[in-house]
């Protein structure tokens, strides 16, 4: 189903989180909100499931207004940023909560966790408790959850932002193929450029109470809107860039890595920082862009 | 030699504690024999004292559960204006002087009083009654499951209640199947911490139940009794009784912990 924010508005102690944000996400989409760390990516997904109630505006899942129901009402998954598996429950227990609160009968319990216990690879540890799994397993046993009771909307708070580089790319992967196959609308959110470029259809960009920018992610790469802040991008690698306009305290760049198909002008700061390797190319470090 | 003489003192002051502590234990243990205690124990005032004690610190600790873990997660959970003024009425209890709420609760619930009247005209009298008794144990021993149970919900992964959410459970649904069983620890500590202040209370029992043979005396009551009547033998009976009592609890008080930490 698509989902809809029209005109949200949400501040904390009056201080404005979200500022009259308006976001569709169409069927079957694989949607990635991109953004800063408290840019209010994850407001907007408790939004969206019901956690948290706006101070203004409205939510549709396909066309129906559900800014009135709580979340056990909206049929969403959702996988925390901290997997919040439940610590009590066995693994094959934490999958099959959701259906069990649907009255589901047992053998077809039984049937529709196993196939995703063999879908995530994770049959051996079904009877384990999350504190025994290592991160990449919590995080399937967390997107397994999520999805074994079909929503109709999947959100994803950083899913992978405690996985190491490895086991990260195979999750991906995986994410990808089973979104794919199941079809269901995803909202994905993170602050990693290259996670959003291997992954999203669309990628939009929350910064500053706003959607700033909302594009195919070819678009995005290609044309980055005029104030695009990135500040928030991570650089974890050398990056091959070529700056293109520099001054003591900022370098306006391009990126041509390959885990990046596409140049990307960012903002450096703390340009004294920058070392220079060769002719055109830029070391930088985590935290410096 | 300033080092030689700072841990002889250390150590020479923990020995008076340890004396502090321990001698009097060992003089209520040595002063009796054995077929001495058999007897006591076989009286029917003490016998009935025991009784008493259980079954009414027994009530307050289900009491306790029932008021206790309401108030607990409304602590834990919410955000509401005068929050802290419940907070500060969880904590008076246990800094009050226990006489000091065994006299209020006596002018409240006396004949003197409307609110007294009103009962006692609906044939309930509270005052010199085992209701009583358990009323004034339930004030003094209830902010220990309060605050233990509190702290057990305060320290649950909010996303974890939120994920049972958005799977489809209710509220109270949650709260059944996910905050109970997570805080169930510290439901256990208070709930020993409670049974083990509700057997101990003596001030706002005696104020407000009396010291009545058979009807509202209690151990801690009945010690203070037999004390002062010239009945040492008695008091000691009762008061061994009590002490294996709460050895018993803090002992599977350690043991949890222990095994938490382990
Ligand atoms: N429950 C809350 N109470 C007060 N402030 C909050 C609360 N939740 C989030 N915030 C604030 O709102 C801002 C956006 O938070 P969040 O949506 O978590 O951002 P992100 O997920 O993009 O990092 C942050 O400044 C955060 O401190
Ligand atoms: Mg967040």
């Amino acid at each position: 189903m698509s989902i809809e924010l029209k005109g949200i508005s949400k501040s904390y102690n009056g201080r404005t989180v979200l500022k009259n944000l308006n976001l569709k996400i169409n069927q079957g989409e694989f949607h990635v909100l991109l953004g800063p760390s408290g840019g209010g990516k994850t407001t907007t997904l408790s939004v969206m499931a019901g956690l948290v109630k706006p101070d203004r505006g409205s939510v549709f899942i396909g066309n129906k207004d559900v800014s009135n129901l709580s979340p056990d009402k909206r049929r969403i998954g959702y996988v925390f940023q901290d997997h919040a598996l439940f610590p009590h429950l066995t693994v094959f227990e934490n999958i099959a909560y959701g259906l069990r609160l649907r009255k589901v009968k047992k053998q077809e319990i039984k049937h529709r966790v196993d196939y995703y216990l063999e879908r995530i690879n994770i049959t051996n540890e079904k009877n384990k408790f999350p504190r025994h799994l290592s991160g990449g397993q919590k995080q399937r046993v967390a997107l397994a959850r999520a999805l074994v009771i079909k929503p109709d909307v999947l959100l994803m708070d950083e899913p992978m932002s405690s996985l190491d580089v490895m086991t990260k790319e195979i999750v991906q992967e995986e994410l990808k193929s089973i979104q794919q196959k199941t079809g269901v609308t995803t909202i994905y959110v993170t602050h990693d450029h290259n996670e959003a470029g291997f992954l999203g259809d669309r990628i939009s960009v929350l910064d500053n109470g706003k959607v700033n920018q909302i594009d195919s992610s070819f678009e995005l790469f290609q044309n980055p809107g005029t104030e695009f802040r990135t500040s928030f991008v991570e650089v974890k690698n050398i990056l091959d860039v070529s700056p293109v306009k520099t001054n003591s305290y900022e370098a306006t760049v391009l990126i041509n890595n390959d885990g990046l198909k596409y140049p990307v002008k960012i903002r450096v700061k703390k340009y004294p920082d920058v070392e220079r390797e060769k002719e055109g190319n830029l070391k930088l470090k985590r935290g410096q862009v | 030699m300033k080092n030689f003489f700072f841990e002889i003192s250390i150590l020479f002051i923990t020995a008076v504690f340890v004396c502090l502590i321990v001698l009097p234990m060992f003089a209520l243990f040595t002063t009796t024999s054995f077929e001495e205690l058999i007897y006591q124990f076989r009286s029917p005032v003490i016998l009935s004292a025991i009784v008493i004690s259980l079954e009414t610190s027994l009530i307050v600790v289900f009491l306790s559960l029932c008021l206790g873990i309401p108030v607990a997660y409304l602590l834990a959970m919410k955000d509401f204006r005068g929050k802290e003024i419940i907070d500060t009425l969880v904590d008076l209890p246990v800094s009050m002087p226990p006489l000091v709420a065994g006299l209020a609760l006596l002018i409240l619930l006396g004949g003197n009083s409307k609110f007294g009247n009103l009962l006692s005209s609906h044939g309930v009298d509270l005052i010199f009654s085992k209701k009583g008794i358990i009323i004034a144990q339930l004030f003094v021993s209830i902010p220990f499951l309060i605050k233990s149970t509190k702290d057990a919900f305060a320290s649950i992964n909010k996303n974890v209640i939120n994920a049972s959410l958005t799977l489809g459970a209710s509220k109270f649904h949650t709260f059944k199947t996910v905050l109970l069983p997570l805080a169930k620890n510290g439901i256990y500590t208070g709930m020993i911490m409670t049974w083990s202040r509700a057997l101990g209370e003596f001030g706002a029992t005696s104020m407000v139940a009396g010291c009545i043979p058979f009807r509202t005396e209690t151990m801690t009551v009945a010690i203070y009794q037999n004390a002062m009547t010239g009945e040492p033998a008695a008091s000691i009976a009762v008061a061994l009784l009590l002490l294996v009592f709460s050895f018993t609890l803090l002992l599977i008080f350690k043991l949890r912990i222990k095994v938490q930490a382990g």
